[in-house]
């Protein structure tokens, strides 16, 4: 979208790396359940939390 | 003020055509481009939200195309306010959603760049072809925690993927193995 810039790459090969859709992965992406303390260290204090 | 923020969006109702129950709800923004986004509601009361722009919606790639640095300059922005304003503006309809049904865990995963799906990229690419901490990951990843409270939500990352879950706190059944699993399959099957 509009913030993320494109990256120039004209003069490197770009191939993308296509999935093969019959092959179905059994990898497991591990979920990591952040902390109070994780939250506040990566958040901006200026923002207050939406009130649900 | 996030709720004085946003574009004025319309529901525009289920995409008959979709694989899982799916609304679908557009704006336009700043640079009078139309964006549709599209919820999807998935077992274990999941939601996954997407979002693409209008014009892309018959390309494959649609959720990782960028506006391109040409069109920022005929536009004399580099694009980041109306960035926030959509990120404000799919918030607040995640919110309308959530307080319909408070046992709801939002999800998205953060889309790669064509960059980042090529060889160049080749050490963040996983097997299954997902993409470890995406740019778009970590920019919505700060932004959630900017605004989703731990007191009601579990913020749950999945690095190697891109992917993020806000867990309601209301839904004690769901474990982070069901997560895992909810993830794992949903790369295969939607990705």
């Amino acid at each position: 979208m509009g913030f993320i810039k494109k990256n120039s790459t004209k003069n490197v090969s770009k191939k993308t790396i296509h999935k093969n859709k019959s092959i179905q992965s059994k990898f497991v992406h591990k979920a990591k359940v952040l902390s109070n303390a994780d939250i506040q260290a990566n958040r901006s204090q200026a923002y207050s939390f939406l009130s649900l | 003020m996030i709720t004085s923020s946003i574009f004025a969006y319309l529901h525009k109702g289920r995409d008959k055509n979709a694989p899982v129950p799916t609304e679908i709800y557009t704006f336009k923004c700043d640079l009078k481009i139309t964006y549709i986004i599209e919820v999807e509601y998935h077992q274990h009361d999941i939601v996954i939200l997407k979002f693409y722009q209008k014009n892309h919606r018959h390309s494959e790639n649609r959720y990782s195309l960028l506006n391109s640095s040409k069109f920022l300059k005929r536009n004399h922005t580099n694009g980041a306010s109306n960035f926030l304003k959509i990120l404000n503006t799919i918030t607040i309809i995640a919110i309308k959603i959530f307080q319909e049904n408070r046992n709801l865990s939002i999800g998205f995963i953060g889309s790669p760049t064509n960059f980042e799906k090529s060889e160049l990229n080749s050490q963040n690419i996983n097997p299954d072809l997902t993409v470890a901490k995406t740019k778009r990951y970590n920019v919505y990843s700060i932004y959630v925690k900017r605004y989703f409270s731990p007191e009601q939500f579990d913020h749950v990352e999945l690095e190697t993927s891109s992917s993020y879950l806000l867990k309601s706190k209301n839904n004690k059944a769901l474990t982070v193995g069901t997560i895992e699993e909810f993830f794992r399959d949903y790369i295969n099957n939607y990705c």
